[in-house]
């Protein structure tokens, strides 16, 4: 009998499996992959990177895996400090360069553009070459996915799933229907800065969003 | 006129001799331009990561709820003339420690939303903002993480609104003479030697 294809999730959010965007997004290409047979497991960089023993266990998982996924927010141009840990400590600990593990991100981003998330993305492509990994593609969402409905999402899936199965890389569709932008950028402005003056006002801030804490040159 | 000043950030733990040379040539670089030099070694700050919480726009504007050393880097980097990155080149962008100390950065600039080049990013927080100096480090030559490497600062730039920025890579296996010519292209990028 085969032995089930083994897919590995990577969560890279500080919010954890639960709240984060990018996990939430990921979770359903890892119930899809489960649909179709694959044995999954999810595992969150943040909490693994606390104790050496959890370290070992995510970098075990991944090591095994068929496929590892990394889903994660985009943190100034590139990807999470704690991230790049895990790659970087996966990488001191390759051993099975050239063997068949697949590589897939998913990035996701606060600005409206998927395409900020290319640094990002170009950097796992990078990390993929030097572990010896094939690299399966990368998902980018811009607005932190709010202009891809649950049902266009689950077309990005069904199409990255299909293409998984046959051992191909992300396909160019699933691609381009993943980044599509919120459609009114203006409104998607325009509520961002009204939900950040509401979040200031609450914790009685409101007069001081602008403030500048350290602004010793700017008064010289 | 007050000399300039530079924080360097330096994300580079590794104490191989490429370092080491690297770190002391850049270092005299500064101080032979009469650049005020305040080096950082991020290794050692214990820097815990961004939790993601926004807290520095909303809660405390401005200043990172995570009281630890995060908050004096971002404080020294809005304070510096030029922002120096030192770090190896990590598959094309930053090591761990360069970008702990970065994600604790979003402080520096206001939550809300402006347009720039028709790009959305977020809007300053600050009048006056330093230039962005990066050299990383690399073992032997690689096009394309070096690509990577400069299109990452050149975005960071852009984020962080510093009015002008130089990138370069510098490798060991091209030697002491190559180093010293990307730092005296990066110094006078940067606006270091006038
Ligand atoms: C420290 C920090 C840095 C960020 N940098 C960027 C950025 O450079 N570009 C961007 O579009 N969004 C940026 N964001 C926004 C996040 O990518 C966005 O909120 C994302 O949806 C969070 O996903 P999560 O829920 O999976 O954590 C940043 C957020 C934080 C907290």
């Amino acid at each position: 009998m085969n032995r089930a294809k083994q897919a590995v999730l990577l969560v890279g959010s500080p919010k954890g499996l639960a709240r984060s965007t990018s996990s939430r997004r990921a979770a359903v290409l890892l119930d899809a992959l489960q649909d179709r047979g694959w044995a999954v497991s999810k595992l969150h960089i943040h909490a693994a990177l606390r104790s050496q023993e959890d370290t070992d266990v995510l970098l075990a998982a991944a090591a095994s895996a068929d496929l590892v996924i990394l889903a994660c927010p985009l943190y100034v141009d590139s990807l999470p400090a704690p991230v790049i840990r895990v790659l970087e400590l996966l990488h001191a600990a390759r051993t099975r360069d050239g063997e068949e593990t697949r590589f897939l991100t998913l990035m996701n981003c606060g600005f409206p553009e998927a395409s900020h998330n290319d640094t990002a993305l170009a950097i796992c492509r990078l990390f993929a070459r030097a572990m010896g990994w094939t690299w399966a593609g990368g998902i980018a969402l811009g607005g932190t996915g709010m202009g891809v409905s649950g049902a266009a999402w689950h077309k990005v899936v069904r199409l990255t799933v299909d293409a998984l199965e046959r051992g191909e890389a992300v396909p160019d569709e699933a691609v381009a229907l993943a980044a599509r932008p919120p459609t009114k950028i203006w409104l998607y402005m325009l509520a961002g800065n009204l939900m950040w003056r509401r979040q200031a006002k609450k914790n009685k801030v409101r007069q001081r969003l602008g403030a500048c804490p350290y602004a010793e040159r700017e008064h010289s | 006129m007050d000399a300039q000043r530079a924080v360097v950030l330096d994300g580079a733990r590794a104490d191989d001799p490429w370092t080491e040379l690297a770190r002391n040539a850049l270092t005299e670089g500064l101080q032979s331009a009469g650049v005020r030099t305040e080096i950082l070694p991020l290794w050692e700050l214990e820097i815990a990561p961004c939790t993601g919480c926004f807290g520095c726009w909303v809660q405390t504007p401005g200043v990172c709820v995570i009281d630890d050393a995060g908050q004096t880097v971002a404080e020294a980097v809005i304070g510096s003339d030029v922002t120096v990155f030192l770090t190896p080149v990590t598959f094309g962008g930053y090591s761990a420690e360069l970008k702990s100390a970065l994600d604790r950065m979003i402080s520096l600039v206001s939550p809300l939303f402006t347009r720039v080049r028709g790009e959305i990013h977020h809007r300053r927080r600050y009048r006056i903002y330093p230039r962005l100096l990066a050299l990383g480090l690399l073992e032997a030559p690689h096009a394309e993480e070096e690509a990577v490497f400069g299109r990452l600062v050149e975005r960071n730039a852009v984020n962080l609104w510093c009015p002008g920025h130089a990138a370069g890579v510098a490798c060991a296996d091209d030697g002491e003479a190559a180093l010293r010519a990307t730092l005296d292209r990066l110094l006078a990028q940067a606006g270091v030697r006038r």
